[in-house]
């Protein structure tokens, strides 16, 4: 039987894919992975969220044209923190800081075995040595 | 977090996914690389002089020190002996070699998370 070569993985390939998809799913079913998604969620359905992020946009669309108005620069502030402090905004940057440190001690785990950092070095196209 | 406060399940399934990337032959040429790197005093030593500079440049300038041209000089000389450094540059071309695979693994873990691993992952 004639196979094509470019599916014809390596058998190592085939095993990191199935162990790659193995780890990406226990992460993905982990209970402090699963509140950082909820938490995305979330913010995608909390109107006010909404309203002020449209209102931030807004305020910044204004001040791309009119450069280094204090009035603008000031009330873009005011409605960041008015953001930054509502509930789901405090639920989400929690959710995440959690998020990250459960998948950076993976990172490390991986890192340490391989002797290289695994999510530094992994991104396509990174021509940037190592 | 530690890495050894993961859940149980999670730390076995990350030490299967390095046994099948070391597994692979690139992973082993980059491991046989890092060894002949770390066996040699004289390529450790440049390592860690031009490590040591550069932190220290990096700092004075944090403090807000403009460094001059004569504060980088020896700087750029040191950069240039340490990726010209035949042990150096073997690890580096080792590591290019072995880059996809790591990437091949960091997608289907991406896949799976509906994320950026690479992105969240960073190592605080």
């Amino acid at each position: 039987m004639n196979v094509l070569p470019i599916l014809n993985l390596p058998a190592t390939h085939e095993k990191v894919e199935q162990a790659a998809t193995k780890l990406g799913d226990l992460l993905n079913e982990n209970p402090l992975y699963q509140i950082y998604k909820h938490s995305i969620l979330d913010l995608e359905k909390d109107p006010q969220v909404r309203d002020l992020s449209m209102q931030i946009q807004t305020k910044r669309n204004a001040a791309y044209g009119g450069k280094g108005n204090p009035e603008l620069s000031a009330e873009l502030q005011r409605l960041n923190l008015e953001l930054e402090a509502l509930p789901a905004i405090r639920a989400y940057r929690a959710a995440e800081k959690d998020a990250r440190h459960l998948l950076s001690a993976v990172n490390v785990l991986l890192s340490e075995s391989l002797k290289v950092d695994f999510a530094a070095n992994a991104k396509r196209g990174c021509g940037c040595g190592g | 977090m530690n890495p050894n406060e993961l859940p149980q399940n999670i730390q076995n399934a990350a030490r299967a996914l390095t046994d099948a990337l070391l597994a692979d032959s690139q992973a082993k040429a980059y491991q046989s690389a890092v060894q002949i790197f770390e066996d040699d005093p004289q390529a450790v030593a440049l390592e860690k002089r031009f490590m040591d500079l550069y932190a220290e440049l990096i700092a004075r300038q944090q403090k807000g020190e403009i460094l001059s041209q004569q504060d980088m000089a020896p700087f750029y000389t040191l950069r240039n002996e340490y990726y010209a450094h035949p042990l150096v540059v073997a690890r580096n071309d080792a590591l290019g070699a072995f880059k996809p695979l790591l990437a091949e693994a960091s997608e289907q873990i991406s896949i799976q998370i509906g994320m950026d691993f690479t992105e969240l992952a960073r190592i605080e």
